[in-house]
């Protein structure tokens, strides 16, 4: 039997570097996953996924139990997406100059490499449905980190709305008000709105 | 006629979408949508949306080689954070010459200008010393000085140097 999340945070804030290493491989794509989805960097997600779990070894101990494991470790990771988001916007601009184009409440911070679609690893995949893709996340570029980690933390990771709120320190009707405005901007940009 | 048949539902829309909401809510979001073509439409656009994003993959990473780098990260933090505890007699070697240093950078500048003063006195006694010496001989004539008027002795001034030479002499 496969043993819980949180047991194995507990085991962790015991030094249990085995409880730490199979909660590393748990995460490990999720983690790295929603990085990218927010950072729109390989190199970045990479970082912050592995500083998030260094940040999880250390703080363990502080892992209540209130709420579930994978919970807490998304507050932990996606406020440490966040941070990097702050902390490189001022280059990126800089870089790419404050253009007003993309309208709304769009970031402008994006460079062109950012905007890059992810590519797929599915090989099944149609033509059409790669550059629907490409388009979907070129899209999903011109959300502020907000709007994009709760689109994310919902379409990908399918979490509710009260868990989305706790990892984002918000109410959850700031959580729908993001979401809404996220899916009408992705929507209207793809046009199809 | 229901408030939810004429308003648009939009945040309710997303409550009704991921299933978060409760009966009453629910009936009343679904039977705007029986009558309100817009909305259907976006409900089906916003569907179509997140089965894309979710979809969507990151770029692929090597996993192997992602644990390793992570496992040397984490060692790389812990060490650093063992080396005080694990070396600490050049800590506190360390600390307590930079304690040493701090106190004799406070402590120093006071102490110079206290030690400067009696010197610059010392130095001054000196050289008012060494001027008065200069003046000896014509201290050695105090009592002709000391009657002199100055106009009408006028002569006799101008040969003070000469009146000490022929006494010396």
């Amino acid at each position: 039997m496969d043993i819980s999340d949180e047991a194995l945070c507990r085991r962790v804030a015991e030094r249990d570097e085995a409880a730490f290493d199979a909660l590393v491989e748990r995460y490990q794509a999720r983690a790295y996953r929603l990085a990218w989805s927010i950072l729109r960097d390989a190199e970045e997600a990479r970082d912050v996924s592995q500083e998030a779990f260094i940040r999880l070894f250390q703080a363990a101990g502080s892992f209540g139990g209130r709420s579930r494991f994978s919970t807490w470790f998304y507050r932990l990771l996606v406020n440490l997406c966040l941070d990097q988001r702050r902390k490189t916007r001022w280059w990126r601009q800089i870089f790419t100059g404050a253009d007003g184009a993309r309208g709304g409440e769009t970031e402008r911070g994006d460079t062109v490499l950012d905007r890059q679609p992810a590519p797929t690893t599915d090989p099944i995949d149609s033509l059409d449905r790669e550059r629907a893709a490409d388009r979907l996340w070129a899209a999903v570029g011109t959300l502020s980190p907000q709007q994009r980690a709760v689109v994310i933390l919902q379409a990908q990771e399918e979490l509710s709305t009260k868990e989305i709120a706790t990892i984002l320190k918000c109410s959850e009707p700031t959580v729908r008000v993001h979401l809404h405005r996220a899916l009408v901007t992705l929507r209207r940009t793809m046009g199809n709105g | 006629m229901d408030d939810m048949d004429t308003r648009h539902p939009e945040t309710d829309l997303i409550a009704y979408l991921s299933n978060e909401l409760g009966p009453a809510e629910r009936d009343a979001v679904a039977r705007h949508l029986d009558g309100c073509a817009s909305c259907r439409e976006t409900a089906a656009a916003f569907r179509e949306l997140r089965a894309g994003l979710a979809r969507s993959s990151a770029p692929p990473v090597q996993w192997p080689r992602y644990r390793a780098e992570l496992r040397a990260r984490l060692e790389a933090r812990v060490d650093r954070r063992r080396a005080w505890w694990r070396h600490p007699l050049p800590v506190a070697v360390s600390a307590g010459v930079a304690t040493a240093l701090v106190t004799v950078a406070l402590l120093a500048p006071s102490a110079w200008r206290d030690d400067r003063r009696p010197r610059l006195a010392e130095n001054l006694n000196g050289f008012e010393e060494a001027m008065l010496g200069t003046r000896l001989d014509l201290l050695r004539e105090y009592t002709v000085v000391e009657h002199l008027d100055l106009l009408e002795n006028l002569d006799v001034i101008r040969q003070l140097d000469g009146l000490t030479g022929s006494r010396e002499s």
